[in-house]
C-alpha cells in the first residue's frame, strides 16, 4: 500500500509541474505577450520594454518559468497589476467562498443522489425509474446557468420567496448566516449533480446485482434486506468513491457559472473576471490552484479506492 | 489511474462482422428505442435550424426600436428580443452554429484523440507514458477553465472556437482508444501484420483504429452533445461566436438581462432548445452504444 501511495503521489507532483508549465507556457502566447496584457492595447513599445526588463518578462521562457517555480515553492503566487493585490491574498479571500457554495452541494446531492440511484436499482425498468431516469437525462443535458435563471425566475421573480443574488460579502461566514440568499446556488449545483451521483450509483448497483456473490447469498437464504445491506451497497459503493473524486473539476467549472450567474464573488467570478481582462498572474495561478484540487481530488480518490478494493493494490 | 473508461472493452473489435456497411448504419440510428428517438429528435432539430429559416423569414438584421422585448403574438410566435428580432427566427439561425460547431468539433477531436490514443496505445511503453501524461496534465484543468484560458489567448471567431472546443475534448477519445489499443495490440491479426512487416503507421491506421471504431463513434456522438453544452456555457460567459453571429447560448445570456422584466420567452426557448439537441445526442450515443456493444462511457 504504501508503494502504491508514493507511485501515484510522484505521478501527481509530476502532473501537477505539467500542468503549472502548460499553463505558464499557454499564457505566453497571449497576442503581445502578458506585458501587453497587463499594460493594455495603448501601451506604447518603450513601455512595454521597461515593463519587461522590470519584471523580467524580456527573459527566455523557461527561465521565466524557473523563477515563477522558484515563487511558487515559496508560497508567491504574484502579483495581480490590475486589482492592485497580490494573488495569494485574492485566493486567501476568495477560495474559501467558493469551497462555502460547492461544499454543501456535493455533500447534499451525494446524501440524496446515492440513495436514490440504489432505489432505482431495486425498481428497475418500472414506471418510476423511467420517471426518474428521464429526469436525470434533462438535468444531465441542462446547462448549469439556464437551470440557475429558472429557478430565479420562479422563486425570486415570481414568488418572491427567496433573492435572486448571492450574498456579497467579504467574508466566506456569509454564506451561512446569509443561507436564505444561497439556498438557490446551492440548489443549482445540488440538482446538477444529484442526476450524476443517482444514475451512476444505479448502474453501480446493477453491475453489484449481477455477481456471483448475489446469487450464492441468495441461494444460502438471505433475506432481500440483508444482501442489499451487507453485499449490493457495500459493493456498489465502492466506485462512488472515483466519481467523487473526478467530480471536483466539474464542481470548479459549475462554481465558475454559478458565481458569474448569482453574482457570488468567489475565485471563480474573479477567474471569470481575470480572463475578461488578460490579468494574467490570476488566472495563472487560478489554473494551478485548480488543478491541483483536482490532482488532490483524483489521488484520494485512488488511494480510498485502493484502500476499499485491494484488489487494485496489486495492479 | 483507474477510470471507469479503461475497463476491458469485452469484444468491441469484432463490431459488424459479417454484417453489410449500410446494415451496421441502419443499427445504429434506427436499432433501438433510444436510437430512434434520438435519431428523430436531431433530423427535427437540424430541419427547424436549416430549412425552418426558408419558410419561416424574419429581419435578423436591422434592429426595430418599436418591437424591442415584446412577448409573443400572433406576428411574434416567441416574442421578440432585446434588439427587436423576432426570437423564433433567432432560434433557427441560433441553432445553425451551435449544431455546426458542436458537430465540428466533436469531428475534429475524435479524428485527433483516436488517432494519438492509438499511436500511444500500440507504442506502449516510454512513449505511451509521455503522451498519456500529456493527457493527464491537460485533464487536471477543469474544463471550463482551460476553455475560459484558450479563449483569453485566441480571440474568438467560428473556427477558432471549433478548434478550442476540439483541442479539449480529443482528451477523452485519446484515453477511451488507447484502452482499447492495448487490448487490440495483442490479437493474432495485428501480431501477423507486425510479422508481414507492417509499419507501425499502418498497423494503427489499418488495423487498430477501424477496430476501434464502434468505441469511437460512440464517443464521437456524445461529444456533440458535450461541445453544445459547453459552447453554451462559454457564450454565457461571452466568449462566444462575436455578434452578428448568434447561437444558443448567446441568446440565453442576452434573454438573461430582460428576465426581471418578465421577459421569459427570452430564456426558456433557447434553453428548452439546448437541451433537447443534447438529450437526443445522448440518446443516439446510448442508442449505438447499445448496436455496437461497445462498453464505453463518457
Amino acid at each position: 500500500m504504501t508503494a502504491y501511495i508514493a507511485r501515484r503521489l510522484a505521478q501527481s507532483v509530476v502532473i501537477l509541474l505539467g500542468v503549472t508549465l502548460l499553463t505558464f507556457v499557454l499564457l505566453h502566447l497571449i497576442p503581445g505577450g502578458p506585458a501587453h496584457g497587463i499594460l493594455g492595447p495603448r501601451a506604447t513599445a518603450p513601455q512595454i520594454a521597461a515593463f519587461e526588463q522590470a519584471t523580467g518578462l524580456n527573459q527566455p521562457v523557461l527561465q521565466q518559468f524557473v523563477v515563477y517555480l522558484d515563487h511558487l515553492l515559496h508560497g508567491n503566487f504574484g502579483y495581480s497589476y490590475k486589482l492592485n493585490q497580490t494573488v495569494g491574498s485574492v485566493f486567501a479571500q476568495d477560495l474559501p467562498k467558493s469551497l462555502a457554495l460547492v461544499g454543501p452541494p456535493t455533500v447534499l446531492s451525494l446524501a440524496i443522489g446515492v440513495p436514490l440511484g440504489l432505489w432505482q436499482s431495486q425498481r428497475r425498468d418500472k414506471l418510476d425509474d423511467h420517471l426518474i431516469t428521464g429526469v436525470g437525462y434533462v438535468l444531465y443535458a441542462m446547462p448549469d446557468f439556464w437551470l440557475a435563471f429558472i429557478l430565479i425566475d420562479v422563486f425570486a421573480l415570481r414568488l418572491f420567496w427567496l433573492p435572486p443574488n448571492a450574498p456579497d460579502s467579504t467574508t466566506w461566514t456569509a454564506a451561512f448566516t446569509d443561507a436564505e440568499a444561497m439556498i438557490l446556488p446551492w440548489a443549482t449545483l445540488t440538482l446538477v449533480s444529484i442526476a450524476v451521483f443517482s444514475r451512476y450509483m444505479r448502474s453501480s448497483a446493477l453491475d453489484a446485482m449481477a455477481q456471483d456473490y448475489i446469487r450464492t447469498a441468495r441461494a444460502k437464504g438471505a433475506q432481500r434486506g440483508r444482501i442489499l445491506r451487507k453485499h449490493v451497497i457495500r459493493n456498489a459503493s465502492i466506485p462512488i468513491i472515483t466519481l467523487v473524486g473526478l467530480s471536483i473539476p466539474g464542481l470548479l467549472s459549475g462554481a465558475i457559472l454559478e458565481e458569474v450567474v448569482f453574482n457570488y464573488p468567489g475565485i471563480g467570478l474573479a477567474t471569470y473576471n481575470a480572463a475578461l481582462v488578460k490579468d494574467y498572474p490570476i488566472l495563472l495561478g487560478t489554473t494551478i490552484v485548480f488543478g491541483a484540487l483536482t490532482i488532490f481530488g483524483n489521488l484520494v480518490a485512488d488511494i480510498a479506492y485502493a484502500y476499499a478494493d485491494p484488489r487494485v493494490r496489486v495492479a | 489511474m483507474l477510470r471507469p473508461t479503461q475497463e476491458k472493452i469485452a469484444e468491441g473489435g469484432d463490431v459488424g462482422v459479417g454484417l453489410r456497411r449500410g446494415e451496421i448504419v441502419r443499427a445504429m440510428l434506427w436499432g433501438g428505442r433510444l436510437s430512434k428517438i434520438g435519431t428523430t429528435t436531431i433530423v427535427v432539430v437540424v430541419l427547424f435550424c436549416f430549412v425552418g429559416p426558408l419558410f419561416y423569414h424574419t429581419n435578423l438584421v436591422n434592429p426595430d426600436q418599436l418591437l424591442i422585448v415584446k412577448p409573443p403574438s400572433r406576428q411574434h410566435l416567441l416574442g421578440t428580443d432585446g434588439n427587436g428580432f423576432d426570437e423564433l427566427g433567432e432560434l433557427m439561425v441560433g441553432g445553425q452554429s451551435a449544431l455546426e460547431i458542436g458537430l465540428a468539433s466533436a469531428f475534429l477531436a475524435s479524428i485527433f484523440g483516436a488517432l494519438y490514443g492509438a499511436a500511444a496505445g500500440y507504442l506502449g511503453g516510454f512513449w505511451d507514458g509521455l503522451l498519456m501524461r500529456i493527457v493527464d496534465t491537460m485533464l487536471a484543468i477543469p474544463g471550463l477553465l482551460l476553455l475560459l484560458l484558450l479563449a483569453v489567448i485566441f480571440s474568438t471567431s467560428t473556427p477558432v472556437l471549433i478548434f478550442i472546443l476540439a483541442l479539449f475534448a480529443w482528451l477523452g477519445p485519446a484515453r477511451l482508444v488507447r484502452g482499447e489499443t492495448l487490448t487490440l495490440r495483442t490479437r493474432e491479426y495485428v501480431q501477423a501484420a507486425k510479422l508481414m512487416g507492417a509499419t507501425s503507421i499502418r498497423i494503427v491506421l489499418r488495423h487498430i483504429v477501424p477496430n476501434a471504431l464502434g468505441t469511437i463513434v460512440v464517443n464521437t456522438t456524445f461529444q456533440v452533445a458535450d461541445a453544445i453544452l459547453l459552447l453554451a456555457s462559454l457564450s454565457f460567459l461571452g466568449l462566444g461566436p462575436p455578434p452578428p453571429a448568434t447561437n444558443w447560448g448567446g441568446m440565453l445570456s442576452d434573454g438573461s438581462e430582460y428576465l426581471v422584466q418578465g421577459g421569459w420567452w427570452l430564456v426558456y426557448p433557447a434553453g428548452a432548445a439546448i437541451v433537447i439537441t443534447v438529450v437526443a445526442f445522448n440518446f443516439l450515443g446510448e442508442g449505438i452504444e447499445e448496436a455496437v456493444g461497445a462498453r464505453t462511457r463518457k
